[in-house]
């Protein structure tokens, strides 16, 4: 009975994880953030310049700029 | 009665990381800085922790505010919470004064206090005992878990 709670338990945790997951990928594909973020983890070119659309530069991305 | 103090938990644990959750998501920059402050990890592993963290963070709370897995979020949230807990007292032990950055941009506007120090640490150990006693005490109110399974 404990093994069978523990045992729905963590199919519920794996869950969780993975509707955050989803998430995540969803905001990183939608946001300019997130792409930038996503192209220094795959160690592209992370010039916010290729990331962002010019006309689009927002505080954020500069500041981004600033980091990377 | 342990019931109604459950619901009562998760909507005060709920809102809380439903808030830090938006406020790190809305400033990544910030959350950035504050991570590289802490001088526990790597570069590599930063960016991942960025993006992935908020919207935990994000979902965990709003699952335990709709009553939806909310043992499955308390878990998680119990663990979390142990490991920022344990991130903090590595700043404290090294004698470091920054900011936690558990609640970004709320922290300013709200005047909370968001440094990482003894009271952060008490601060998260009371979350993971919150968030225990939801895992534990299997009865709650009004959750959408427990609407569905009637249904």
């Amino acid at each position: 009975m404990f093994l069978l709670e523990m045992k729905k338990v963590a199919i519920e945790i794996l869950l969780v994880l993975i509707i955050s997951l989803l998430l995540t990928v969803v905001y990183t594909v939608v946001s300019h953030e997130g792409m930038i973020i996503m192209k220094r983890i795959f160690k592209k070119n992370a010039s916010v310049e290729r990331a962002v659309h010019i006309s689009e530069v927002d505080v954020s991305a500069i500041k981004m700029q600033e980091y990377f | 009665m342990a019931a109604a103090f459950s619901l009562l938990f998760r909507i005060l644990l709920g809102l809380i990381f439903l808030f830090a959750g938006i406020a790190k998501i809305s400033d990544p920059v910030r959350f950035i800085f504050t991570l590289r402050e802490f001088d526990l990890f790597s570069e590599a592993v930063i960016p991942f922790m960025v993006l992935y963290l908020p919207w935990l963070e994000f979902i965990l709370g709003l699952f335990l505010i709709l009553g939806l897995l909310y043992r499955a979020s308390a878990f998680l949230l119990a663990c979390l919470n142990t490991m920022f807990a344990i991130a903090i007292l590595t700043v404290v032990v090294r004698g470091m004064e920054i900011d936690c950055g558990c609640f970004g941009m709320f922290a300013d506007v709200l005047k909370i206090p968001d440094s990482a120090d003894i009271k952060a640490i008490i601060r998260n150990v009371i979350f993971i005992g919150i968030s225990v006693y939801i895992f534990i005490v299997k009865k709650t109110l009004f959750s959408l878990e427990n609407y569905l399974k009637k249904v």
